[in-house]
């Protein structure tokens, strides 16, 4: 990445956090002042420990000690009140980082989000989040605990400041007197501030790295643990024995690999401190020996003494927090750039015109349509022409995987054709508000997906529920039964997810809720996809039978393996290996004995005549 | 006493904390026990280091006072050096170390959690009351970064080495001036007091927080799926979901924002106090102490480190104490998980080689917390090679009277025999061995499609076996097209080169998987509900290739199915209302015929009457 975009990125970051939680930023003051904090009592201590080697009297000694007292007690009050502000903002922050991801992935369209790239994106994202922590926040904790770090090695410097005069001048005879003594010492520091700085650099990366690798061990072991965790995985792992086969594979990476890489973790930690340790030990020896040579020559005073120790102990804890962030801060740039990839991510079709009567008829026609699924290379549909008036009820019949389900995703403008047009009243439908054109249809997907939120929600798909429209709905899908077992009503919540007294609801019932959610939304046109897998026969006759009640006046498609529905839906639309094989009525079809729509009718039928 | 009074007022109840102390001491020793030495040393590591500290000026004090030879002084800082490097790269060398134990022990016993879910009996594990308990053992190992069972070995060393830190530094000060002592130790409650309000106040909230990261987190995890992006494009589902959201973090602000003012008011003030309290009377007593020429000026400032190092242990010790005590809770939640029985039922007979009969003797079951049973005195025999066909309606019993034989309910009463035996004598895992089973709920495993098949490790299979058994199936030439062929690993949320199988396909996997193992007992519960109507035939085709010389069970709402089946068992209201085959039971006219004729309605060559007839 070059310089300039990194810059960008960091600008960008430090906007966006200004923008939302601009008390983030307050981190930045309150982390000096935390660097404060220990030299007030050095200060002041030294300078006491001056007053009582003077014999000087309590009431001398006295402004001093409420001096420090009162400034201890304001620095840590304003530490405490500053800490609340960024706990504040950080939280706000972390809502602020959801929210906005939120918002942008429901705002895409479905083949951007499915996308790989996609997807991609929002996987390297959430693998930063684990490893590094938030994109946002974490730059800036770990920016102010740099910037901590460098006001206490300032502070610490100006501590020892007093000794200047007489570190750099010739004071007596032999080396312990010459400015040699001094300018090695610092030779030293600077030396050992340089591998201290280096090292923990890289012995970060290498911790980070090492992470890294074990949490994707760990992640089989989680992906286990937690499909387990579902008590409806049980009986098959009973009845399998898969206990022995899961553990095994569960846990062996762990056990072996996952161990060494804990070691390694454990190693690379306690290397890097003792490092410091050791550097820091040795770089004592030399301020203490300067210190303690020249108070020994009288050159210095206690106080100065005293207060350039304490510098020097704070100037360990300084390199330490400098040291810990540098480490970290390579990760930022990345983390803002991952952060920022998915908050860019725009849907492809931006605007269009608005439905002039969403209620009004409809003709919807496939003109030549073929479609490849992104990053395939076999159609998933051929040249597909066909045709959809208001009013007429379709049936789709075909072998797995031969189309139908592709077909209903084009229709429902999920995906736009790879050729060929789909128009709406004669105008190609991507001339359509996606938003205004989605109107037009109320669908029961295959693999419907129902919300764990309140069931009036859930049907209403708004905060707003018309309840005796949700009830008739409910009544009308055969979910009744189940109504009135839940005692808090259209409020109940959905599964446990967001609210410990939701409820679990069978496949069945499942199927006849997403149902009522379809009669809820009252669309002009009708999609069923597989509606009764999950439906007992009388179920499934009772739905059959008001199909031509709800469906009315509405254009319908009724997908499924069930061919019973060929008889009651007008049209049949056969489809094979992407292609619309055969259309027509049911009588129509069924006497061409040499096509597909005879042999799926009679493998079904057979067993009911 | 504090252990009294804490424990009383935790909401949770009294934690008893002798009995998962020694639990947990118990495993650390069996699995790490030299780890224990680690704590040994670091204790007085942690003790050494503050006191050394704070000796340092007072010593260097002295010497300059005192007139030392430069070659002294130089010998007294080398040494002191090198006991503060040895003491510091030590201390963090043994914290890495204890942090490897901990974090292997946290891994044993997820591992003990993991076999644990998988033997429990299994009416517990889908029972309110163990899921309850699951989630409640889940802190002690599987919660994300907090985990009690590895938290527990830092806080026993941080534990003791403030005990221990404590009681040195308060002999230390009390020999000097007992009353400083006092007011330090006030200073230290008053700290104390602040950070259990704030404990209070942060549990409080996070009572009502809790549901607002619920739906935050649920709502952007859902926002990147495509499976319910489809659902939510179409039902144009966004506005709902980002107004849940705004609606959570209004109500996210409210609680954070009475939050803030409870602490900055009540206990960042009291927090001041203690400190402002502290630090004057160490001023006071120690200069004072000087002045009186009760120790030297370089005393002084020895004993202010000391003062600061007691502080700093008073606050590491309300800390560690709150954690044990949190430790020690979720420990009892793990060890009543791991206490929950393993088969409720079950005994110790070897389960049969082969099945003969299969008797139901007025079973009767009835669901945990239900009031009414589920089956009624269900009877019935089945003879050697006997296909069976479960029909009825949705809710009618018949999955459950599928679980009662596979033995993961006790019957409420009556009795189950096989081969004249009780199903209860039978030991469990050798008793599952009898089953090849297709349940509605399914799961494949992280492994290659071999794997999930025959259910072995990687070329333990039966080649030939797998091959026929994925060809009868339906799938074998599909399989070997993909680039791995039988080798490609399946579960894409693992494996992202994993293949994608449609409902269809998975089905037949499952078909292959029950086939494959080859047991006495063959049950098919819903197995073609995503097949299309040729592949649905070709398996009634081959059903009875399936099921020679197996007992086989079929349950499924497609009535055709039923045929190739020699028994019907059709089931209403937890009773075998009507029993024959096929053409009996259609002759007989009732509830089955009814089934029969509303499905066959439609494959009529004439649609007879209008379909209120239906």
């Amino acid at each position: 990445m070059k310089t300039r975009k990194k810059l960008r990125l960091f600008g960008r970051g430090i906007r966006t956090i200004h923008k939302c939680a601009p008390g983030m930023l307050i981190n930045f003051v309150q982390s000096p002042i935390m660097s404060i904090v220990p030299f007030v009592n050095i200060y002041f201590s030294a300078q006491i420990l001056e007053q009582l080697t003077n014999l000087s009297t309590f009431a001398q000694i006295l402004p001093n000690i409420l001096w420090c007292v009162g400034l201890n007690a304001v620095v840590s009050f304003a530490n405490g009140a500053l800490g609340r502000v960024t706990g504040l903002a950080s939280t706000k922050l972390y809502i602020y980082e959801h929210q906005e991801m939120a918002r942008v992935m429901l705002g895409l369209d479905y083949e951007t989000l499915e996308s790989t790239a996609t997807q991609k994106k929002y996987e390297e994202l959430g693998n930063h989040w684990m490893h590094m922590g938030s994109p946002l926040r974490s730059p800036v904790w770990d920016l102010s605990s740099l910037w901590g770090g460098i006001i206490t090695c300032v502070l610490s410097v100006a501590f020892a400041a007093p000794m200047a005069g007489v570190l750099f001048k010739k004071t007596g005879e032999g080396f312990l007197n010459s400015p040699w003594l001094a300018i090695s010492v610092c030779i030293f520091i600077a030396l050992g501030v340089g591998v201290v700085l280096f090292t923990s650099d890289r012995l970060n990366k290498r911790w980070f790295a090492t992470n890294k690798e074990y949490i994707g061990l760990e992640g089989i072991f989680s992906y286990y643990s937690n499909m387990l965790q579902d008590h409806k995985t049980g009986k098959e792992v009973r009845i399998y024995a898969q206990q022995d086969l899961i553990e095994h594979h569960a846990t062996e990476k762990l056990a072996g690999e996952g161990v060494r890489l804990q070691k390694k973790l454990g190693a690379t930690t306690a290397l890097s401190s003792a490092l410091l340790a050791i550097i820091g030990a040795i770089l004592g020896f030399g301020v203490y020996l300067l210190i303690g040579v020249k108070g020994l020559f009288g050159l210095i005073g206690p106080a100065v003494i005293v207060q350039s120790m304490g510098g020097f102990l704070q100037v360990v804890n300084g390199l330490m927090a400098i040291g810990n962030s540098i480490g970290r801060l390579g990760a930022f740039i990345p983390g803002l750039n991952y952060f920022f990839d998915v908050i860019d991510l725009v849907p492809k079709h931006t605007s269009g015109a608005a439905l002039a009567d969403p209620a009004g008829t409809v003709d919807i026609e496939f003109r030549d349509v073929s479609f490849r699924y992104p990053d395939t290379e076999n159609y998933a549909l051929r040249h597909v022409n066909f045709r959809l008036q208001g009013g007429e009820h379709l049936a789709i019949v075909g072998e797995n995987g031969s189309g139908k389900t592709t077909f209903i995703k084009l229709l429902c403008r999920l995906y736009d054709p790879t050729e060929g047009q789909i128009l709406l009243n004669g105008r190609d439908i991507r001339d359509y508000d996606e938003e205004s054109y989605r109107q037009l249809f109320s669908v029961v997907f295959q693999d419907y997906q129902l919300f764990a939120l309140p069931l009036g929600e859930n049907l209403a798909c708004a905060q707003e529920v018309d309840e005796e429209r949700a009830m008739l709905c409910i009544d009308e899908s055969g979910f009744t039964p189940r109504m009135d077992k839940m005692t808090q009503g259209l409020d109940t919540y959905l599964y446990r997810r967001c609210d410990k007294d939701g409820v679990e609801i069978s496949g069945g019932e499942a199927q006849k809720l997403a149902l009522a959610r379809a009669l809820y939304k009252d669309a002009p046109v009708i999609v069923l996809d597989e509606p009764t897998a999950a439906l007992d026969p009388l179920a499934e006759a009772a739905l059959y039978a008001s199909f031509n009640q709800f469906a009315g006046g509405k254009a319908a498609i009724y997908i499924s393996h069930r061919l019973s529905s060929c008889r009651f839906c007008a049209k049949v639309a056969v489809f094979g290996d992407g292609a619309l094989l055969q259309y027509g009525s049911h009588e129509e079809l069924i006497v061409d004995e040499e096509n597909k729509y005879f042999e799926l009718w009679n493998a079904q039928a057979k067993y009911y005549v | 006493m504090r252990s009294k009074t804490g424990a009383k007022k935790d909401a949770l109840g009294k934690v008893p904390l002798g009995p998962n102390i020694r639990y947990m001491l118990g495993n650390w020793k069996k699995w790490d026990g030299k780890s224990m030495w680690l704590v040994a040393l670091h204790v007085p590591t942690q003790i050494a280091l503050p006191a050394l500290t704070a000796l340092i000026p007072k010593l260097m004090l002295d010497a300059i006072n005192g007139g030392w030879t430069p070659g002294r002084l130089i010998i007294m800082i080398a040494l002191f050096s090198a006991m503060i490097a040895f003491l510091s790269w030590f201390d963090p060398n043994l914290q890495e170390q204890l942090k490897v134990s901990a974090q292997l022990a946290r891994m044993r016993y997820r591992v003990m959690a993991l076999r644990k879910i998988m033997r429990i009996d299994y009416q517990t594990l889908e029972s309110e009351e163990g899921r309850a308990k699951l989630e409640k053992a889940k802190d002690f190992c599987f919660g994300g970064r907090w985990s009690a069972g590895e938290e527990f070995f830092s806080c026993t060393r941080g534990l003791l080495s403030a005990v221990f830190g404590l009681l040195t530094f308060a002999g230390l000060i009390t020999r000097l001036t007992p009353a400083l002592l006092g007011v330090v130790a006030i200073g230290c409650a008053l700290e104390a007091l602040a950070s259990w309000l704030d404990n209070r106040f942060f549990f409080r909230s996070r009572d009502s927080l809790n549901p607002v990261y619920m739906h935050l987190d649920y709502i952007e995890g859902i926002s990147h799926q495509p499976d319910p992006g489809k659902d939510i494009r179409l039902y144009n589902l966004r506005a709902l979901l980002l107004s849940t959201m705004q609606k959570a973090v209004a109500l996210h602000d409210k609680v954070q924002s009475k939050l803030s003012r409870q602490t900055v008011a009540g206990t960042l003030n009291l927090r001041t106090l203690a400190s402002l309290l502290r630090e004057a009377g160490a001023y006071y007593f120690l200069v004072r102490a000087v002045l009186k020429g009760e120790i030297t000026p370089a005393d002084f400032l020895f004993y202010f480190g000391i003062v600061m190092g007691f502080s700093g242990m008073v606050m590491a010790l309300t800390g560690q104490w709150a954690t044990l005590q949190r430790c020690c809770r979720t420990c009892q939640h793990f060890g009543e998980y791991l206490a929950l029985p393993e088969s409720a039922s079950g005994g110790t007979l070897p389960a049969p080689e082969s099945v003969e009969t299969i008797e139901f003797r007025h079973v009767t079951f009835t669901y945990q917390g239900a009031d009414e049973p589920v089956l009624r005195d269900l009877s019935f025999s089945i003879t050697p090679g006997e296909k069976i066909a479960i029909v009825g309606l949705n809710g009618a019993g018949k999955t459950t009277l599928i679980k009662l034989l596979c033995g993961f309910y006790p019957t409420t009463s009556g009795e189950i025999l096989i081969n004249g035996v009780n199903i209860q004598a039978y030991e469990r895992e050798s008793y599952f061995r009898l089953f090849g089973a297709v349940f509605q709920d399914f799961i494949f495993l992280p492994l290659s499609v071999a794997q999930n098949v025959s259910m072995t490790e990687k070329g333990a299979e039966d080649k030939d076996q797998l091959d026929e058994c994925l060809r009868n199936a339906g799938l074998l030439d599909k399989l070997l097209a993909l680039p791995e062929g039988l080798d490609s690993p399946m579960v894409k949320d693992v494996w992202e080169r994993a293949v994608n199988f449609s409902g269809g396909e998975r089905q037949r996997l499952l078909l292959a998987r029950a086939l494959y193992k080859d047991a006495p007992v063959l049950i098919l519960d819903e197995p073609t509900a995503a097949l299309d109507p040729i592949a649905e035939n070709r398996l009634y085709e081959k059903y009875a290739k399936f099921c020679a010389d197996k007992i086989s069970f079929f349950i499924s709402h497609r009535i055709a199915s039923t045929r190739f089946c020699g028994r019907i068992f059709y089931i209403e209201n937890g009773v075998i209302a009507e029993e024959g085959d096929h053409e009996e039971l259609l002759a007989r006219g009732e509830a089955y015929f009814r089934l029969f004729e509303t499905q066959s309605y439609y494959y009529r060559k004439e649609l007879a009457g209008t379909e209120e007839d239906v």
